[in-house]
């Protein structure tokens, strides 16, 4: 195994026992690169599940704080999560430093992602705000979005990866620096045309109709619906589409959207045309939305949150909508008066699309930092 | 719950219940290497499946909150498989009349009838406006309803009546006019917004926010805007018709958009067939879903062959007539006697549910030049009944080559293509020979 360039370098003997304990293991060594050695201390546990664990660690070389996610290994297969962490590279997705193989005492193999630690996540920063009974301000709702939609078009756009369990839980935010990563590819996969991928992925709540209907032929547009569920929670406060079974949560989307059209249904999955749903009255979104939402963010919900997977916007048009426009005002800034975290340095995700997008996404005042004036010519 | 009733007052006081079912998922599911399509998707269970795996829906196995009393009670349950599911009972009121508007059509609707769906629109809404009832509250598909006649029309008027004031609006804010949204108030132009939204939804057969439909005819992609099934039903000038004046119901400024006489001055030309009837547009048997089936049609709903196989002997060969006429001219051969006695034996062997001698008797009969749609008929049935259901196919489309408007012919395909499992085509022929049937009796026929 130590032979194949597409698995970690190391195997590390280590305890059962996760927290207290320091892991070392050796990177580098290859193409003439000296060999290095670094430790780990393990310190707490951050998150279980299915998956395994998601431990904090620091570095005690360098002194800093890593997270570890520690996946038990088929030794038959690639681990996909370590494949496509591998190729990813964006602000917005959640970085791969480094991984090593360990093993335990009864034998098992377990792989260890190493990545960036980011303290917070969406889910507790909402924790945060319904505990003190408020609602998320705005300015937060509009700068944590558009940056979960830029990781989305990054992903989408230049990997061509679907992540796959878009939730607050797995979007991580910097409560100092208010930057959000895109975490937990334990689902995310390449989506190839014409292939059939399992339907019962994603997370209750942030289920796109379609795989509910149990649909195989999906498209990224699956993100694009969670990530419309996340939009709709930051602002309620709440989940818009809760429901225990997959039942539920059809009949809650049916109350938002009313009864899907026999032409939507089409769109969703053509296996279902003839599927007879209960007629149940949509919910009057007054009720759904307060009186003051701004018309922009409720445009824009409804852009995103629509039957026909095709209809939605991509994650790069979600970017570029009004709601946001907001923050790409010359003197936008936190509340706080610093700073946003950097918004505006495009690379590869902004390549093909149209100049007029590329010029909503990039606002005159940074065009002019840039010396982009050929930019500002095609638009306005 | 008590809005249901008034769109559905037609299926009401029937207290049976419809179901659906989830089966529980299974725990595992990150990290899947190998895709698997075997997955726990929607899937349609008999009553009886349903009944054994909760009792008979028996009070210990509700789980939902307020018990039996809920309006929808949510069961849980075991199928055969062993596999939990939960099982959620609607009442009857909550389940869809075939006849609503866009939602729930059996089979698409046709470019011509929502064309005229619009008209009708556009006039009631003339009507309310000379009549002094402006406002009209949130117009969307679920308001139109279909008469007797399968004539389109504006329903909920209780609504109207309460709207006067112009203050709520109970419909997606993302369909309400901006005006609403700006100032919490509704005005009559914005009943022609309204009315622009639903022009989009007759076109598109999905339900779009305006403004993503703007963009999308801002930017020429009228493809994505057109429903699928209206293919090749249209012309693109009436389709950029249809698209323009939608784009003037909805624009920003209240006073630039039509007032409801312009919308009716624009969709009178676009009309066609203005003298087919709506039941025949909507490819419906007039007053059809009210009126049951003939027994015949029963029988072929059930798939109960042995119902049809009565029907079919006791109603002979009367209506051979008139085809049998041409074959006159041979009435004195050798050949045609042999042929008359295989028939005859046919019959006899076709009475005693011998099918594969019928079978025998009316291919030679057949076989000898012979035309006859009843025996086409009856060998078709012969061969549903011998599990052949391609063959019963063919002779029912014979015979329905023979005899162009004859109702048995189209039940019988009906049933062979449910047996063939391609239920919608099975449905649209069962329509079909209803239709044919209930002409045939019509009075203007029997003269």
């Amino acid at each position: 195994m130590a032979d194949d360039k597409e698995v970690p370098a190391a195997v590390v003997n280590g305890h059962d026992q996760v927290t207290g304990h320091i892991i070392s293991t050796t990177i580098g060594g290859k193409n003439g690169e000296p060999k290095q050695t670094i430790s780990y201390m393990a310190e707490r546990v951050v998150g279980t599940g299915s998956f395994g664990i998601v431990f904090q660690a620091k570095c005690l070389e360098t002194g800093e704080t890593v997270a570890i996610k520690k996946v038990l290994q088929d030794r038959r297969y690639k681990n996909r999560e370590l494949q496509l962490m591998r190729v990813m590279d964006h602000p917005n997705v959640v970085c791969l430093k480094h991984c090593f193989f360990s093993t335990t005492s009864n034998d098992e193999l377990f792989l260890n992602l190493v990545m960036e630690y980011v303290p917070e996540s969406l889910y507790r920063v909402l924790k945060h705000y319904s505990t003190a009974n408020q609602r998320m301000p705005l300015v937060y709702v509009k700068l944590y979005m558009y940056q979960i939609f830029r990781g989305l078009a990054y992903m989408h756009n230049v990997a061509g990866v679907c992540h796959r369990d878009l939730k607050p839980q797995n979007l991580l935010v910097d409560p100092l620096t208010h930057q959000v990563k895109i975490c937990d590819f334990g689902s995310a996969k390449q989506l190839v045309k014409g292939e059939a991928n399992i339907s019962y992925i994603c997370s209750r709540f942030y289920r796109a109709p379609e795989l509910i209907f149990g649909a195989t032929e999906y498209t990224t547009s699956i993100d694009i619906w969670s990530a419309g569920c996340v939009l709709a929670e930051l602002l309620l406060g709440q989940p818009l589409f809760p429901g225990e079974n997959a039942v539920d949560q059809l009949v809650e989307i049916i109350k938002v959207l009313g009864t899907p059209t026999r032409e939507e249904i089409r769109c969703m999955n053509p296996h279902y045309t003839d599927f007879r749903f209960p007629q149940i009255k949509a919910h009057p979104w007054h009720k759904i939305f307060h009186k003051r939402m701004p018309p922009e963010a409720i445009d824009f919900a409804s852009r995103l949150l629509q039957y026909s997977p095709s209809l939605r916007c991509t994650a790069l048009e979600a970017c570029a909508h009004p709601f946001f426009d907001e923050l790409r005002e010359p003197n936008a800034r936190l509340p706080n008066g610093r700073p946003f975290p950097p918004i505006f340095n495009f690379k590869q995700e902004v390549a093909g699309a149209s100049p007029e997008l590329v010029n909503k996404l990039i606002p005159d005042h940074i065009k002019r930092q840039l010396g982009l004036s050929f930019l500002n010519q095609s638009g306005t | 719950m008590g809005g249901q009733c008034s769109n559905l007052g037609r299926c009401c006081g029937n207290s049976s219940h419809k179901t659906a079912v989830l089966e529980a998922p299974p725990h595992v599911e990150n990290g899947d290497n190998n895709d698997i399509t075997d997955v726990p998707a929607f899937r349609e269970y008999t009553l009886d499946q349903l009944k054994s795996a909760t009792c008979g829906f028996a009070v210990e196995y509700i789980v939902s909150e307020h018990g039996e009393k809920a309006p929808n009670v949510v069961y849980k349950g075991k199928l055969e498989n062993q596999k939990k599911i939960a099982v959620k009972r609607f009442t009857r009121m909550a389940w869809p009349d075939a006849r609503q508007f866009l939602v729930w059509e059996t089979q698409p609707m046709k470019w011509t009838m929502r064309l005229r769906v619009v008209l009708y629109l556009a006039q009631a809404l003339e009507y309310c406006t000379n009549q002094g009832r402006i406002l009209y509250h949130d117009l969307n598909a679920y308001r139109v309803l279909f008469d007797e006649e399968c004539n389109p029309r504006l329903s909920t008027f209780g609504l109207m009546k309460n709207s006067r004031d112009g203050k709520s609006y109970s419909t997606n804010l993302a369909f309400t006019p901006p005006e609403y949204l700006r100032t919490g108030r509704i005005t009559p132009e914005s009943v022609i917004y309204s009315f622009g939204t639903l022009l989009l939804d007759v076109l598109s057969g999905k339900h779009i926010p305006p403004s993503h439909a703007l963009d999308l005819i801002r930017d020429r992609n009228l493809q994505t805007l057109t429903d699928s099934c209206l293919d090749g039903q249209f012309s693109e000038s009436d389709g950029t018709e249809l698209v323009r004046l939608a784009s003037r119901c909805l624009q920003y400024e209240a006073r630039e958009r039509p007032n409801t006489k312009s919308l009716v001055t624009a969709l009178t030309p676009l009309q066609k067939d203005t003298e087919v009837p709506s039941h025949v547009l909507m490819g419906l048997p007039h007053s059809g879903s009210v009126s049951p089936l003939s027994p015949l049609g029963e029988a072929c709903s059930r798939k109960d062959l042995t119902a049809m196989l009565e029907i079919l002997d006791k109603l002979g060969y009367k209506d051979d007539e008139g085809v049998t006429n041409e074959l006159s001219f041979q009435m004195w051969t050798d050949q045609m006697q042999e042929s008359l006695n295989s028939k005859k034996k046919g019959d006899v062997a076709f009475r005693q549910k011998d099918f594969r001698e019928a079978i025998e008797y009316y291919t030679q009969f057949i076989d000898g030049g012979m035309v006859s749609p009843t025996v086409c008929a009856r060998r078709s049935l012969c061969y549903l009944m011998s599990d052949m259901p391609k063959e019963a196919l063919d002779d029912a489309i014979q015979a329905q080559v023979i005899s162009p408007v004859w109702h048995v012919a189209s039940y019988l395909q009906s049933a062979s293509l449910s047996f063939l499992g391609m239920e919608n085509e099975s449905q649209m022929a069962l329509k079909e020979g209803s239709n044919l049937e209930a002409k045939r009796n019509s009075p203007s026929q029997l003269k």
